[in-house]
């Protein structure tokens, strides 16, 4: 189990160092997609949709980083053991590590972007105890995305084109879920928003984080069950495939 | 104290399936229209075999046999489909030199990634890190980005790597075929002392000599199957043996008449060359009609004859297109016949294809045309010295030294055309020709390949022949049959013509008609045909 753990963390390692070798402001660079999404989106809705909203600023920017998390995580994750072809030909290696890694890689990003988030939170005054409860939150996002990445990553071997799909379905999610707007009262987005995870993960961040509230529990729950199904789901269609992976490739 | 057993392998089957559908909309429609049984690969058949601890085990075979597949069943990379797998020890696959290795990141890093994804921890790696550098002799590059190794420094390394690490067990596949002497047999230094410590290796490699040295065991695999199982040398001899029979053998049996009028060819591929492209300019009235025929194998042994009705009794240029335009000018077709004068021999004489000038005897005209060529271009009127004569009383003697010696009476062969009449002889039954004789036209037959230009269809025939095929086989006779009837209805109107013909001493008359009364009497027994009747000699 040591030696898994061991494997785990260098693997983590390279991909993270891989991934800012050359650049000294290797993280920098990865920061700057969502800083650039934020600062464009407020200054276009700030005025019009963000009008009624309290603190549309770290609305907006704790929709989207939190949003990134798991569109960075589970895209990486998609290619993460097709990319890695060679090594699953050649070396026993446990194959679910190779998803961990990947994720885990995506969660030391994003705890950049939760620092800055932060940053912003102390700027406009609103931190609050509730923050505590936060950590808890992180490790359901990051449960769901586990689950999320495990299912991408073994289906990707059977849909060979599952990348261009996700991608498209990731955009018109995004979309869906409320993250630079806010939903009507009664209103349809309402309804079609409680059955998107992404919605009652945001929902339960900004309540925490911004609002100084215990989160929402019907969110929570609702949730908490999407992040357990997710990764049981996702674990299991991995185990199921996972064997096959060296033939597959 | 009996050494345990620390590999298991058990009825072992691997079936890999090809798939189709790859991506969701073809999933989809395949669904639709009913999918189809996919392909289903047997890389290992039912293979078992035991290791004990420290014993060194080659695995030898043909490319695509199934020894990397067997190698990542052991290693646990694929799960077989039956059959099970059972290692004891910490075991160590080095299927692919620097796997795993990430050729961005410095030669440090690589040590530890490498390490870890062998299983060892940290404190190993470190405790390890410097007799590591100092085997793969590549101290100096230590803080360097490993895409700038070369690939033989990157697998120095990453073997250096793996045998430092302690394996119990050692999977290695082709692992010694990069790097240079001095790498080798530190490798083969270090393997030993590996195995002497008790470490259990299974190797496998192309270079049959180093797996010598080095197995205790050898086992051969064939497309999946266990071939054979023993001691090196034995293994290693059969196998080389087999390797042999593959490259002379790929006979097939089947024999292609193409048409009788075209190149007639015997399957029986030996090693393949370029093609070969024969063209007959052939003057025609008006300009010059060119055919050409390709030849895409032609065959070690092997006869070539082409042949063009066409050549409207003029004499057509010849170019083969291997040779040089130049070389072509020293080939020349007189009267049907094709002669090759002397400077033409060299472009010859390297390479297996002997032009030969005639198949048959050729006329007496051409002997009064050989002595004016001679004194011309001095030429031999032959393919080279290797052809002989068989004078009347049965010598055999240099075509120089007979054509010094009489003329025209006798007939005159070339070791091609002396195996044609051999064999046509035999069944003409005519018995003055010595058997050693036609031993030795074969024997130049199968050294040399032979390409021949007539006129005559019925040389064809005769080419059957030469390769040694029962005469009486049927193809054969319909082709003889065929090519004499025709040509015998295509030149002569009526009969008296053709009595005129045969009565005249023109050449080849008094075989032509001998043959096809011959023939005609087998097909009015035999085939009854329309042509037969039509063509009824007295």
């Amino acid at each position: 189990m040591r030696k898994h753990f061991n494997l785990l963390f260098e693997m983590t390692k390279v991909r993270f160092k891989l991934r800012n070798e050359g650049s000294f402001l290797g993280v920098f660079w990865y920061l700057l997609g969502p800083l650039l999404t934020f600062i464009i989106l407020l200054l276009v809705f700030s005025a019009r949709l963000g009008s009624g909203v309290e603190h549309y600023p770290l609305y907006l920017l704790s929709g989207i980083v939190i949003w990134n998390f798991f569109s960075a995580s589970t895209s990486s994750s998609l290619n993460s053991i097709m990319g890695q072809a060679g090594l699953i030909k050649s070396l026993p290696v446990r194959r679910d590590l190779l998803v961990f890694s990947t994720i885990f890689d995506a969660f030391f990003s994003h705890i950049f972007e939760l620092v800055i988030l932060f940053g912003l939170m102390a700027y406009f005054g609103v931190l609050s105890k509730t923050i505590l409860l936060f950590p808890i939150i992180l490790i359901l996002q990051l449960m769901f995305a586990l689950g999320t990445g495990f299912a991408l990553s073994s289906l990707h071997f059977i849909f060979r084109d599952l990348g261009q799909v996700w991608s498209v379905l990731m955009r018109a999610w995004w979309f869906v879920t409320p993250i630079f707007y806010v939903l009507n009262e009664g209103g349809p987005g309402e309804k079609v928003n409680m059955f998107n995870p992404m919605y009652h993960s945001i929902n339960i961040s900004r309540d925490v984080l911004i609002y100084g509230k215990i989160p929402n529990t019907t969110s929570l729950i609702i949730f908490t069950c999407f992040a357990i199904a997710a990764y049981v789901m996702g674990y299991f269609i991995f185990t199921r495939i996972s064997p096959r992976f060296a033939e597959y490739i | 104290m009996i050494p345990e057993t620390v590999i298991t392998v058990d009825n072992v089957t691997k079936d890999f399936i090809l798939q189709e559908d790859e991506t969701i909309l073809a999933k989809i429609v395949g669904k639709a229209n009913g999918s189809s049984m996919p392909r289903k690969i047997r890389a290992l058949d039912d293979i078992s075999f035991t290791l004990k601890k420290g014993e060194v085990l080659g695995i030898i075979g043909r490319n695509g046999s199934g020894k990397t597949t067997l190698l990542r069943v052991l290693a646990g990379i694929y799960t077989p489909t039956r059959g099970h797998v059972h290692v004891r020890g910490k075991l160590m696959p080095l299927i692919n030199s620097s796997v795993g290795v990430q050729p961005k990141l410095t030669m440090r890093d690589n040590i530890y990634l490498v390490g870890s994804l062998f299983g060892i921890s940290r404190s190993e790696i470190s405790s390890k890190f410097d007799s590591i550098v100092e085997f793969s002799e590549l101290d100096d590059f230590v803080d360097v980005q490993l895409y700038k190794f070369s690939s033989g420094m990157g697998a120095r390394l990453f073997f250096s790597i793996a045998v430092h690490l302690e394996p119990e067990v050692l999977l290695l596949d082709e692992v010694f075929a990069t790097g240079d002497v001095r790498f080798k047999e530190k490798s083969r230094d270090k393997m030993m002392e590996l195995v002497q410590g008790d470490a259990t290796v299974i190797m496998t490699s192309h270079s049959e000599d180093f797996i010598k040295e080095v197995a205790d065991r050898i086992i051969w695999i064939e497309r999946g199957r266990v071939q054979m199982d023993g001691v090196p040398e034995e293994v290693i001899m059969a196998y080389k043996k087999d390797m042999k029979n593959l490259r002379i053998g790929g006979l097939t049996k089947k024999k292609e008449i193409i048409s009788s009028t075209k190149i007639h060819l015997r399957n029986r591929v030996l090693h393949r060359r370029k093609p070969l492209t024969i063209f007959l300019h052939i003057p025609k009235s008006g300009g010059t009609t060119i055919r050409s025929h390709t030849v895409k194998n032609l065959q070690q042994g092997e006869v070539l004859a082409a042949y063009n009705t066409l050549l409207n009794g003029k004499d057509p240029n010849v170019h083969i297109a291997s040779l040089s335009e130049e070389e072509c000018h020293n080939i020349k077709v007189i009267f049907g016949h094709l002669i090759m004068f002397n400077e033409a021999r060299n472009s010859f004489a390297g390479r297996e294809i002997r032009l030969i000038t005639f198949l048959r005897d050729p006329a007496n005209r051409i002997f009064s045309l050989y002595d004016q060529y001679r004194k011309e271009y001095d030429i031999t009127g032959c393919t080279n010295k290797k052809s002989l004569i068989l004078s009347e009383n049965g010598d055999i003697l240099q075509f120089e030294e007979w054509f010094d010696k009489s003329r025209s009476k006798l007939r005159i062969m070339n070791p091609v055309a002396f195996a044609l009449y051999w064999s046509s002889a035999v069944d003409n039954k005519i018995t003055h020709i010595n058997k050693a004789h036609f031993k030795l036209a074969k024997k130049a037959l199968q050294e040399f390949t032979f390409v021949g230009i007539t006129e005559q269809p019925e040389d064809f025939s005769i080419c059957y022949n030469l390769l040694g095929v029962n005469t009486s086989h049927v193809d054969r006779e319909n082709v003889a049959t065929r090519s004499y009837i025709d040509l015998a209805k295509s030149r002569f109107k009526n009969m008296n013509e053709l009595k005129d013909y045969v009565n005249s001493s023109m050449p080849y008359a008094q075989e032509f008609y001998e043959y096809a009364k011959e023939l005609n009497k087998k097909q009015k027994k035999q085939l009854k045909s329309k042509l037969a009747k039509s063509l009824a000699f007295a």
